[in-house]
């Protein structure tokens, strides 16, 4: 078995060093704990591995889930991506309305426009869409702004409020994903630009939620 | 609370391992290379675990001069119930991954 050289040991307590000073005050006998472990190894290559493994430890105490959502920056982020969905529900189902309702005259604009081909492909999609649609976006809308207010007000509820509301619009995407109408009416562009914002809710979605699940479990 | 049903993979193992001598001190890299779990898993096993009151811990002088003492850890009474609770699933488990292995 070879002992390892200086500089080696320099390196595994530098990243040991990085590690402990990752953890949090409250870990203080545990960062010393790892030290002590580095130091009573005479195998380098388990050095530094054992260094690195404290590294990811110090990370996961440090960023990981359970940590995330106690940083207010972080939470203010969450909430503002939410708002964010909110808002485009809420305008999506109030557009619509107004297009439905005659006073408005959105519908007499539109006609104007019939001769230009994203009128063409709009109007089917906003004649076919239900009020039971509207209704569901409306409450989703409602559920995202409740999620904002539990999340900011550190509720526990607040994951789940946002999962519930967050399947929920994937739900009703996908069942529109499946109308021809709502397919043809926007450009391939604005398909996957949806896509990316539901995967960036289900990633903030998930983070939540395994913030919820580590206050629970071992 | 605990709630076993949640409890990990990995902090069942832990628990297994340290539940095998209950009255025994062992240290963090034993601990390690018993599990197979990397220290990146292991400490924060370990410090939930503690949180929890379900591992005491204690430091001791090391044997070897001019080393640091070390940190020792054993599951408490609390914690060796738990593993006991455990272990029939982790069995199976266990057991399980040995048939899949057989057929394989």
């Amino acid at each position: 078995m070879k002992s390892p050289s200086l500089s080696e040991w320099s390196l595994s307590s530098a990243v040991m060093a990085l590690a402990t000073s990752l953890l949090p005050a409250g870990r203080a006998e545990w960062a010393a704990a790892m030290q002590a472990e580095l130091r009573s190894m005479d195998n380098r290559r388990s050095a530094w591995f054992w260094a690195l493994g404290c590294l990811r430890a110090g990370l996961s105490e440090r960023f990981g889930a359970n940590a995330l959502l106690d940083f207010r920056a972080i939470r203010w982020t969450v909430s503002s991506w939410l708002a964010y969905r909110a808002w485009d529900l809420l305008y999506n189902a109030g557009f619509i309305m107004a297009y439905k309702d005659p006073q408005f005259g959105l519908q007499r604009l539109f006609g104007d426009c019939a001769q230009d081909k994203d009128c063409q492909r709009l109007v089917p999609f906003l004649n076919a869409t239900t009020y039971g649609t509207l209704g569901a976006w409306l409450l989703i809308s409602a559920l995202y702004s409740l999620a904002i207010v539990l999340l900011l007000r550190r509720t526990s509820y607040a994951a789940r409020v946002f999962l519930l509301a967050a399947t929920l619009n994937v739900v009703c995407w996908v069942r529109e994903l499946g109308e021809p109408l709502f397919v043809t009416a926007f450009p391939l562009s604005d398909h996957l630009w949806d896509a990316f914002l539901y995967g960036v809710t289900a990633l903030l979605g998930w983070i939540c939620w395994a913030n919820t699940r580590k206050n629970l479990t071992l | 609370m605990t709630r076993p049903a949640n409890a990990s993979r990995q902090t069942r193992n832990l628990l297994s391992t340290l539940a095998t001598k209950p009255r025994v001190w062992r240290h963090g890299y034993e601990l390690s290379k018993e599990t197979g779990l990397t220290s990146g898993t292991l400490y924060p096993s370990l410090m939930r675990l503690h949180d929890q009151g379900l591992l005491e811990s204690k430091w001791l002088e090391s044997e070897v001069s001019g080393r640091p003492p070390r940190h020792l850890y054993r599951l408490t009474s609390q914690g060796l119930a738990l593993a006991q609770r455990l272990a029939p699933e982790e069995r199976s488990v266990a057991l399980g991954q040995k048939t899949r292995e057989i057929k394989a």
